[in-house]
């Protein structure tokens, strides 16, 4: 190596360095362990919220790989009126905060909101709380983050070489095959990192958890600092936080090759 | 050469401009500044008419309570606030635990404003009440089955309740005043039994609150009294009262939004006379006027809603134990999973 090289992998440490402080800071919590807090803490909100973010994870997972890939799979492969205006409204939840979608979303389907009433006079079918459970706001998720699949899945279906459509196609391939077989796999890769993208965005959200009074690792971070003033367990919860992130970007990473 | 020149300039350049908001900051120590966590419609009358009585001018700026903290924190011996105002007796005993306040001793304050509303230390000063009570559905409740907060742990109101979040700062606080009067243990049952007898996943607003009850999801809550009033102010016919709790125990839980004099303020003495104008009569019935809240001083009294619900016994205890019992109660409410 000449000395730019050596000059330039400096910088990048360096750089490097600098972008993960905030979370070397935050892992160094664990050198100072043992609170009455944290042993609170692991007894009564760890359980729940170990087990409620990771059922988010996996629900909105599924949730926006599924429909960010079906639906730009739909609008760059299949002709149909109104595609075109489509293709682009499809983004548009990327305008709007999760949160407010949330907001809107409760307003009209929770208990006392317009659908449930209206539910209720015509049919007599009692009301539920859709925020019991986690399907509800797995849904508002989905129907929030999906376009980061969708917009990722799309520019990857336009840019296959419709060659390798056809030859699927002349060798009798029906066309889910051709979607499954060829455009799924070829696509993965960009719907990984859709993928990736929107799981680092539900773990950090705040506002809809909030809304729907859901446990996860944000929650008992704003508790740990704002009820307790426990900058060590915030530290420490947000470091698992980290860790959860590293887990994805891993398997995203494997999923590459 | 170029390179001299240039960082002589911005040597230059960064004296001049220090040395001119020190300027600036002089001449504005004939105004005060507040930072406020109230919405401007609420303050500015208020500070308009100490400016007419008075001739100070008074700047404030509004936000979050969390920011406008860590700011003055932050901005230390060169904070610009003169008086940090805030909602929830819970949030000022914090912004004095970080000592943002300076102890204050008025005879027009301490004369205004009843004791339990004030800071034993005179750190802060509540300025307007309002009450976390009972509402019920005069459709499916009898008042005569209501009584007091613990009472709504008894199973007989199993599947009817609907509570707010214990993340907020109401709930967090009526929980204190509970641990204040009955201790831990007894709080305890009545957290248990209140999330036992819970119609739905606790609410994130108290108006959600109140359209549950409406929309039949379930029959008592828990909410401010002026978010009451401003439902009932758009919709005069909905089947909600309010009950006030406690009257024949401890009183009904009060809270209230006060300020206190920052401890880093340029102009201690007019802040004072601000924080005396806001307790006097005069700038209470302005305050009172403008939110459906009751005032704090007892020298006068909310016409228009006692006209509407009545009148009640205040719960006297300390509001600062509101936030000394915060962390307690916050454990507490995580133990028995009151989300």
């Amino acid at each position: 190596m000449n000395s730019k090289q050596n000059n330039s992998n400096f910088l990048m440490g360096l750089l490097a360095l600098s972008v993960s402080f905030p979370i070397i800071v935050v892992c160094s919590a664990w050198f100072f362990p043992g609170t009455e807090l944290w042993g609170h803490f692991l007894e009564n909100l760890l359980p729940e919220l170990i087990v409620s973010t990771f059922i988010l994870l996996l629900g909105v997972g599924l949730g926006v790989s599924i429909l960010g890939t079906v639906l730009a799979y739909l609008v760059v492969m299949v002709e149909f009126p109104g595609r075109r205006w489509l293709e682009w409204a499809l983004f548009l939840p990327f305008a709007i905060p999760a949160y407010v979608l949330a907001f809107v979303y409760l307003g009209v389907f929770d208990y006392s909101g317009y659908a449930q009433v209206w539910l209720r006079e015509f049919t007599g079918i009692s009301g539920f709380d859709i925020r019991a459970g986690s399907w509800a706001i797995i849904l508002t998720f989905v129907l929030v983050f999906y376009p980061y699949v969708y917009m990722m899945a799309r520019a990857s279906f336009k840019r296959q070489k419709i060659q390798m459509i056809e030859a699927g196609k002349m060798l009798g391939a029906k066309p889910f095959l051709v979607f499954w077989k060829i455009s799924v796999p070829l696509a993965r890769p960009a719907i990984a990192a859709g993928l990736l993208v929107t799981l680092m965005e539900t773990l950090a959200d705040f506002g809809v958890v909030s809304l729907f009074n859901y446990s996860t690792f944000t929650t008992a971070i704003y508790s740990a600092w704002g009820d307790f003033r426990s900058i060590e367990v915030a530290a420490q919860l947000a470091s698992i936080l980290v860790l959860i992130a590293f887990f994805l970007i891993y398997f995203e990473k494997k999923s590459q090759r | 050469m170029n390179k001299k020149v240039s960082i002589f300039s911005i040597i230059v350049i960064s004296i001049l401009s220090t040395s001119f908001s020190a300027a600036v900051q002089a001449a504005s120590n004939d105004s005060l500044t507040v930072y406020s966590t109230r919405k401007e419609h609420l303050i500015k009358p208020l500070f308009d008419a100490f400016t007419a009585k008075t001739g100070i001018k008074v700047k404030y700026l509004t936000g979050k309570g969390g920011a406008l903290i860590e700011r003055i924190k932050l901005e230390g011996k060169k904070t610009k606030a003169d008086l940090f105002m805030t909602v929830d007796a819970g949030n000022l005993w914090y912004a004095a635990s970080q000592n943002l306040f300076q102890p204050v001793s008025s005879e027009i304050i301490e004369n205004n404003i009843p004791e339990h509303l004030r800071d034993p230390e005179g750190l802060w000063s509540g300025l307007s009440v309002r009450a976390r009570t009972i509402i019920y559905s005069t459709e499916r409740v009898n008042p005569s089955e209501l009584s007091t907060y613990q009472d709504l742990a008894n199973k007989k109101w199993k599947g009817k309740l609907c509570l707010r979040t214990s993340k907020k700062v109401y709930t967090k606080s009526l929980v204190s005043s509970l641990i204040h009067h009955d201790g831990m243990e007894k709080t305890t049952d009545v957290v248990r039994g209140w999330v036992d007898n819970l119609a739905a996943t606790p609410h994130a607003e108290d108006v959600h609150i109140m359209t549950s009850i409406l929309a039949g999801q379930c029959d008592v809550g828990i909410v401010n009294s002026y978010y009451f009033g401003r439902l009932q102010a758009e919709d005069p016919n909905a089947p909600l009262k309010l009950f006030w709790a406690n009257q024949n125990t401890t009183g009904t839980h009060v809270n209230v939004s006060g300020a206190g004099v920052t401890k880093h303020s340029k102009n201690p003495d007019d802040a004072i006379r601000l924080l005396e104008f806001l307790s006097s009569i005069e700038a209470q019935k302005i305050y009172v006027g403008l939110n459906k809240e009751y005032p704090a001083t007892q020298k006068i009294k909310a016409d228009n809603l006692i006209a509407l619900w009545g009148d009640f016994n205040q719960d006297k205890m300390n509001l600062s134990f509101a936030g000394k019992n915060q962390a307690d109660s916050v454990s507490l409410m995580q133990r028995e999973g009151y989300k």
